[in-house]
Parts: C-alpha cells; sequence; structure tokens
C-alpha cells in the first residue's frame, strides 16, 4: 500500500512529547516529511530545551523517515515565522499544520494570577493565530492546505476545574478553527479540530504515570 | 495490506450511490463485505462487481422498515462470512415537501426507512455485537440537514437528527462491548437524491426523486457536490481500527455547508 502521505511535509508544534509526537511519528510513517517544533519547557511552560525535539527527529529517521527539529516558542509571531522559515528552508515548501503545542497553569479561579491567564492564552490560542498566519501566504499560493488545531473536552460541559484559561483558550481555537476554514476555504485549505482525552504529562498524575 | 483485512462488513442501501461506493471500497480494502438493498438486481449487480475485481462479497434484498428482513439480512452475513465487525447503516432517502404540504406518507417513509430502520439494523446484529471485546464498528448515515435544518426536508431532518441521539446511545450501551458508534452528517453529494430532478427522472417508491434545477443551481453556487467515492472514504476510516477510539461523534463531511 502506496504511503498517504509520500512527497508531503508537515509541521507539528509541542511535538517533542505526548499527543504532538505521536502525531508526527504516524505522519512520517506516511511518508511525510515533519518538522518537530518543541520549545522543550516544562508543563507550566517553564524553561527550554532542545533534547525532546532533537529525541523525536533521531526516533523519526531511525524508522527511516525525514525530520527536522525547531525549537522555537509558537507564542509570538516570531516564533511562528521562524517554524515556517525551518520547513521551507529544509523542505521547500508546507502542506500541514498540526497545532498541538500546549500548557497548562490550572488554578482555582481566585488563586490564578493575570500571568496564569496571559501565558495559556498566548501558547494555546495565540500559538495557533500565529503557525497559521505564518502559513497563510505559502498555503494562498500553492492553492492547498491541511490545518489540524487541538481543542479539548475541557470547555465543555465536563467536571474539571481550576481551568478558567484552558477552556477559554480552547474553545476560542473552535471558534478560530471555523473562522480560519470560512477565510482559507477558497484557497483549497481545509481547518479542522479535534478534541482529544488523553493520557499525557498534561493530565496524568506522577501516581498514574 | 488493507484498513479492513479479515473484516466483514454489512452495508445496507448499497445497491447505488454511497452505500455501493463504500462496499466497493471496504472491499478493496480486505472486508468480506454483505451487501443489502430493498432492489435486487443492481444490488447483485454490486455483488458480481466486487467480486470481478477479486473481492469478496455477497448480498441479499431486504427492506429496512422490516424487522424480520433486517434479521435475514444479519443472519444470512453471518451463515456466509461467519462474523459482523462492521455495520454501516445507510439506507435512506429524501422525500421533500414543505411542512404544510407534507402527506403523512411523506413523513413516514423517510423517517421509517432512515430512523426505524437503522434501529431494526442495529437491534438484528445486536446477538453478533453483544460479546465481550466484540471490537465493532456502527457507521450512521445522516446529513447537514440533522445538524441545521433544511427547507423542504422536515422529516429528512427530523430523521437524521435523531440519528444522533440514537448514535450517541448505541455508544453508550455497547461501549462496554468494545463496540463503537459513529454518524457522518454530509452536506452535497452526486447521488440520485441530490441530481436534477427534472432531468433524471427516476422514481423511488413511487415518487420522483432528486432537487429541483432552480434549488440546485442555487447549491452549485456555494458548493460542489463530491462523489460517492469522495464520501465512502471517511466512513472507512470509522469502520477501521484507526479511530478505535471515536464514539458517539458525527463527523460533519460537507466542505463547511454547515460547522
Amino acid at each position: 500500500m502506496a504511503k498517504r502521505l509520500a512527497g508531503k511535509v508537515a509541521v507539528v508544534t509541542g511535538a517533542g512529547r505526548g499527543i504532538g509526537r505521536g502525531e508526527a511519528l504516524a505522519l512520517a510513517s506516511e511518508g511525510a516529511k515533519v518538522v518537530i517544533n518543541d520549545l522543550g519547557g516544562t508543563v507550566d511552560g517553564s524553561g527550554a530545551a532542545h533534547s525532546p525535539a532533537d529525541e523525536v527527529v533521531a526516533e523519526i529517521k531511525k524508522l527511516g523517515g525525514e525530520a527536522v527539529a525547531n525549537y522555537d516558542s509558537v507564542a509570538t509571531m516570531k516564533g511562528g515565522e521562524n517554524i515556517v522559515k525551518t520547513a521551507t528552508d529544509n523542505f521547500g515548501k508546507v502542506d500541514i499544520l498540526v497545532n498541538n503545542a500546549g500548557i497548562l497553569r490550572d488554578r482555582m479561579l481566585f488563586n490564578m494570577t493575570e500571568e496564569d491567564w496571559d501565558t495559556v492564552l498566548k501558547v494555546h490560542l495565540y500559538g495557533h493565530f500565529y503557525t497559521i498566519k505564518a502559513l497563510n501566504p505559502l498555503f494562498r499560493q500553492q492553492r492547498y492546505g491541511r490545518i489540524i488545531n487541538t481543542s479539548s473536552v475541557a470547555g465543555l460541559n465536563v467536571t474539571t476545574y481550576g481551568q478558567v484559561n484552558y477552556g477559554a483558550a480552547k474553545e476560542g481555537i473552535v471558534g478560530l478553527t471555523r473562522k480560519v476554514a470560512r477565510d482559507m476555504g477558497r484557497y483549497g485549505v481545509t481547518c479542522n479540530c479535534i478534541r482529544p482525552n488523553a493520557g499525557t504529562r498534561l493530565t496524568l498524575s506522577d501516581e498514574m504515570k | 495490506m488493507g484498513k479492513l483485512d479479515g473484516k466483514v462488513a454489512v452495508v445496507t442501501g448499497a445497491a447505488r450511490g454511497i452505500g455501493k461506493a463504500d462496499a466497493v471500497l471496504f472491499a478493496k480494502e480486505g472486508a468480506a463485505v454483505f451487501v443489502s438493498d430493498i432492489d435486487e438486481a443492481p444490488l447483485m449487480e454490486v455483488v458480481k462487481e466486487i467480486k470481478t475485481s477479486g473481492g469478496k462479497a455477497d448480498g441479499c434484498a431486504g427492506n429496512v422498515t422490516k424487522l424480520e428482513d433486517c434479521q435475514k439480512v444479519m443472519d444470512k452475513a453471518v451463515e456466509k462470512f461467519g462474523k459482523i465487525d462492521i455495520l454501516v447503516n445507510n439506507a435512506g432517502l429524501t422525500r421533500d415537501a414543505l411542512i404544510h404540504k407534507m402527506t403523512d406518507a411523506q413523513w413516514d417513509i423517510c423517517v421509517d426507512i432512515s430512523l426505524k430502520g437503522t434501529f431494526n439494523c442495529i437491534r438484528a446484529a445486536s446477538k453478533y455485537m453483544m460479546k465481550t471485546e466484540h471490537n465493532g464498528k456502527i457507521v450512521n448515515v445522516a446529513s447537514v440537514a440533522g445538524l441545521m435544518g433544511n427547507v423542504g426536508q422536515i422529516n429528512y431532518s427530523a430523521a437524521k437528527s435523531g440519528l444522533i441521539g440514537l448514535t450517541k446511545t448505541v455508544a453508550r450501551e455497547w461501549g462496554r462491548f468494545g463496540v463503537t458508534c459513529n454518524v457522518v452528517a454530509y452536506g452535497f453529494v452526486d447521488t440520485r437524491l441530490t441530481r436534477e430532478k427534472e432531468t433524471q427522472q427516476e422514481e423511488v417508491a413511487g415518487e420522483a426523486i432528486g432537487i429541483p434545477k432552480k434549488v440546485r443551481d442555487m447549491m452549485l453556487l456555494q458548493v460542489k457536490p463530491m462523489t460517492p467515492e469522495d464520501a465512502a472514504k471517511p466512513v472507512l476510516f470509522l469502520a477501521s481500527d484507526d479511530a478505535a477510539f471515536i464514539t458517539g461523534q458525527v463527523l460533519n463531511i460537507s466542505s463547511g455547508i454547515y460547522m
């Protein structure tokens, strides 16, 4: 069976661990060249390291695929642009964007600081915008693009607490997804989002791991 | 290596259109396919077509509004292929009329085939799917009309919307058997339900079917219809183990007609 993504280039943000890593491996196994973006920080977004992204790149290469690392934060316009530049510099184009990068600052509302609110919105919601915006000219030009965003069940009717920032960001991503689909549909670009319910370092306590 | 190697799939309404495309695609991906439809002649043509291409298929005619017909289909599928892994409840039709003009018969036939028919097939398949770690996949076929309503389709919209509640209940009752149940909501697919009514001169159960040219031309300004083959691919995904953790969901396949 021919590989379904042969000849395609994918960018996956937050691909150093968890869902992003799973997605990157799946895309690579179907023949896509993948940019593994990961800041390499902790669950709450602090710190940075090259090793998470580098490890996944090595994993893909070992399986016979092609990948390259990028360590930029998605939380700035420049970061989004740099991620796209890594893709075009190494692989010449981008066909697929998986917006997966995300962190947690879970605090009950009365304990939530302005910084907790801002940081989560910046990484999740703004991060989605910055990468999509950076890819907009390329996608328009080539009349093709596949954007997959990551929302959550958190903003729905589930009984989780301490996630005013996260719930807002993740539901915001849903509205963003619909509007990107409308703006970009005429250029052959689809934009969808998933609501995963997954066991990763963001959701598993130390006892559960 | 097909996505459905070793699996057995039952597809209703498989003589034409999306159901036929589902059956052909599933067979190509390695499934043994048991097809059903109310129209026997075109149904057996589909069986022949699959077998000629090297696939495994069989079928029998039946009317999904009758539980005993549905039971016959499921029993024969198991008799022939040993089990049922996948059930695609695709049989359905439109019977369009504005609310104040719609007759009892137009309401009944549409709701009976889509909604009751799906319920009947699931009941009939229950003895083969309610097993520990069965890991089966049920895919029901709805429409964006069921999500957003549609002028002239109060019967269709009600039936297709009803399928969503039905789907979620099956997901809850049979999740314990590893069975997933999801529903696809189509927009504009090129089948006899959507071709030009005046041109195609097609009748189903005594009434002309299709979309009037004026209405259809307006739809074409917004969106291009997808082929039945395009429509079958997401169904393949939901029927495959790739979708093992997706259940009780509506997959909207409408090019954005409704978001």
